[in-house]
């Protein structure tokens, strides 16, 4: 070998070494797992709420727990703020004296079905998690085969779609995207705008499909006399161009429009609305978050959300030490996905300790479920007071939970509640459904 | 799901969709000259010019929202990093791996890592979430029932000054010697035309396109650290639309693709647009390998 050739396989090498090392460098940043332990003293804001901890809450048990989410893509925004309540979670349960759960992130590549299954094949099978946590409808329905296969008990905090109701081992701690406050909506929209009939409809292909395509062209003729659709348009996730909609949407002149966005796309859809000079009322079946209001916080004032709402204010004492320790971590408020997945972890430790007191495994998928079956009421940021801490319960058959709806305006980016959603059973009076 | 418009094609709607299909594509013309010239010169698929294009934004919003500075000089600043940007890849990484013998499969696997590597590096630094240029709201113009903004003519405009510009520059000696390079390197460096300095030529002048499409992108909409793929991916497409190393004819492809888009939603909803974009390209690869228009000559 000469000098030269050794020099150049050398440079190869060292540059190859290098674009590997970056690669991997990067690639763990981006799903590192959970946060640095604190030291248990058992004496936290959380030891006031979920009691002291130590052998009977599951201290010295160790829980792997999966994590599938979006942590690239369009939407990498959702898999951060997830991660960060679940790991401040895991943290705060370890400093009050409960079981270590260690947490391992598997990306879906906002929404990817055959990333979604690699992701949760390897932390099933690699990582050995006991339970998980998912996100996003479609892949989340993807893996359902593989967490039943396995005995993997399942949260699911951000995405619940038609087909991820009343799954086994798959339980929902986010209402059905939508559906749920269609019918009280339409009504409330109905009320509000007495002389509004041509209504418009965007969303996305993610969620929310039922609610577009089925619910709004059924009940809006019912709700409002000469009621109807003009215009329904889906689009994908992480659109940036919506020229050709909006210019759908000044051609089909609706009185209002109502919206099924998610996350920065609703930013994107009522920035190039309001400039493209539409000042038509907006619905919208998200109610926003901070990244929202920081991107389009003039526009996003003239939006009405209309459905579930995560409440920062909530003056709940479990809601609000976990405002404050969110803010001290990251800087800023947390989120619907954060509190979901961040209470999904409390949801956890709970059902350690059932498992534990019945002097079961706390790591079995089974033994989880069967003590989340047998008591689906669990302590949540949601409702509550000052005095109080707010519950969540879940539905036995049909896995999902039970959640405060309503109708909120909003003004420099805080919702103030105008009406209460509630559910209407089918076929019920969608009036019966709003109540001021 | 609605996969056909419900809204039917009326005349508003077309004239609507017209005028956005005018934006859309002079924005596809830019992407689609900014690909071309690397493309044609280099024959180096640089998928990294999807970190470029971020890069950009990047950089003009942090020195712009973090630093404080006017939007122009902000602006500057990240058109001049996305320059720096692609001549080092192109120095740092392309020339190294082309001295070690690497095949263009290898250069290509390597300008897909860093199109990968370089968004996490920036979702790393920024976080996840879109940012805003801090620009204010631009005025809306109607002309009847049409609508447009500010932030529209300047797109519009822009593009075509630099696409013009890049065009007119193909007669200066640079030029005439990028174009000897493209058809023929070994010919051109015997008669005493560095490769290695046509290179780095096209690296630059690419990289201002794509940064400048970047920072047109961005008036409008949010920068996020993945921001960057699909465009280079549409530019690649008006490349091979045009005819692979047709310089002069990319950016009609590009305006062609966007006005095609842009008027399929006559018909179609938004849903299709994807399959719209591929769909063109898999017709035009069949029916016209050598380009949508009459080869012309380089």
């Amino acid at each position: 070998m000469t000098v030269s050739t050794f020099i150049s396989r050398a440079r190869r090498f060292t540059a190859a070494a290098a674009v590997a090392a970056l690669a991997v460098g990067l690639a763990s940043c981006a799903s590192s797992d959970s946060g640095t332990a604190a030291a248990c003293d058992g004496d936290t804001a959380i030891n006031g709420i979920f009691g002291e901890g130590g052998e009977a809450g599951g201290q010295g048990v160790t829980v792997k727990v999966g994590m599938l989410l979006a942590m690239t893509g369009s939407g990498s925004s959702y898999g951060e703020v997830m991660s960060n309540g679940a790991k401040l979670a895991a943290e705060q349960i370890l400093a009050a004296c409960g079981p270590d759960f260690e947490i391992a992130i598997g990306d879906h590549e906002s929404g990817s079905v055959p990333a979604a299954v690699a992701a949760a094949r390897k932390l099933i099978s690699q990582d050995g998690i006991n339970v998980l946590q998912t996100s996003f409808g479609g892949v989340s329905e993807a893996i359902i085969p593989l967490v039943q296969q396995n005995k993997i008990l399942t949260l699911q905090g951000g995405g619940t779609s038609p087909g991820q109701i009343g799954k086994d081992y798959l339980w929902n701690t986010r209402q059905l995207f939508a559906d749920p406050s269609i019918p009280g909506g339409l009504a409330w929209v109905a009320q509000t705008y007495p002389e509004a009939t041509k209504m418009a409809v965007v969303g996305t292909l993610e969620n929310g499909i039922n609610a577009q395509t089925k619910l709004i062209p059924e009940i809006w003729p019912e709700v409002a006399p000469g009621g109807t659709v003009v215009l329904n348009e889906q689009h994908e996730v992480g659109l940036t161009d919506f020229g050709q909609i909006i210019a759908k949407i000044q051609s089909a002149e609706p009185d209002v429009i109502w919206i099924f966005e998610q996350g920065g796309d609703n930013a994107t859809f009522m920035k190039a609305l309001r400039r493209a000079g539409v000042t038509a009322p907006v619905v919208s079946s998200e109610t926003g978050g901070e990244e929202v209001c920081k991107l389009a916080p003039e526009e996003f004032d003239t939006v009405i959300a209309l459905g579930e709402n995560y409440d920062v204010a909530n003056p709940n004492p479990f809601n609000e030490q976990f405002v404050t320790e969110y803010k001290d971590a990251y800087g800023k408020n947390p989120d619907i996905f954060a509190a979901n997945y961040y209470e999904e972890m409390f949801v956890f430790w709970e059902l350690v300790n059932r498992v534990v007191a019945d002097g079961g495994d706390p790591t079995s998928g089974e033994q989880l479920q069967a003590a989340l079956a047998a008591d689906p009421t669990f302590q949540s940021v949601y409702g509550g007071s000052a005095d109080e801490v707010g519950t969540m319960s879940i539905d036995e058959e049909t896995h999902l939970p039970v959640k405060p709806m309503g109708a909120y305006t909003i003004k420099d980016c805080q919702l103030t509640q105008v009406a209460t959603i509630t559910e209407v059973d089918e076929g019920g009076d969608p009036f019966s459904g709003v109540s001021k | 799901m609605h996969l056909i418009s419900a809204a039917g094609a009326s005349p508003s709607l077309v004239l609507q969709l017209v005028v956005s299909g005018v934006v859309l594509g002079s924005f596809y013309a830019l992407l689609g000259m900014s690909v071309s010239v690397i493309y044609s010169t280099t024959k180096v698929f640089h998928f990294a010019h999807a970190f470029v294009y971020t890069a950009a934004a990047y950089v003009a919003l942090g020195t712009a929202s973090v630093l404080g500075l006017p939007i122009v000089l902000a602006i500057v600043i990240g058109l001049i990093a996305a320059v720096v940007l692609g001549v080092t890849i192109e120095l740092v990484v392309y020339r190294s791996m082309r001295r070690s013998g690497a095949s263009s499969l290898g250069i290509f696997l390597a300008s897909l890592g860093i199109s990968i590597a370089g968004p996490n590096l920036i979702q790393i630094i920024f976080g996840p979430d879109g940012r805003n240029l801090p620009v204010g709201n631009p005025t809306l113009y109607t002309v009847g029932t049409v609508t447009f903004t500010t932030w529209d003519i300047v797109t519009v405009v822009v593009s075509w000054v630099l696409i013009g510009g890049v065009l007119a520059m193909r007669r200066s000696r640079w030029g005439l010697a990028s174009i000897a390079v493209s058809a023929n390197r070994e010919l051109s460096a015997a008669v005493g035309i560095s490769p290695q300095k046509i290179y780095v030529y096209a690296f630059a002048v690419g990289s201002l396109l794509i940064g400048s499409a970047a920072i047109l992108f961005t008036l409008n909409q949010a920068a996020t650290p993945n921001m960057g793929l699909q465009p280079v991916l549409f530019g690649f497409i008006a490349t091979f639309l045009a005819g692979v190393g047709n310089q002069k004819t990319a950016p009609l492809a590009g305006f062609v693709l966007g006005m095609v888009v842009s008027l399929s939603g006559i018909w179609l909803s938004q849903t299709f647009q994807t399959a719209v974009i591929f769909g063109l390209l898999f017709v035009a690869l069949i029916v016209r390998p050598q380009g949508i228009f009459r080869k012309a000559a380089v």
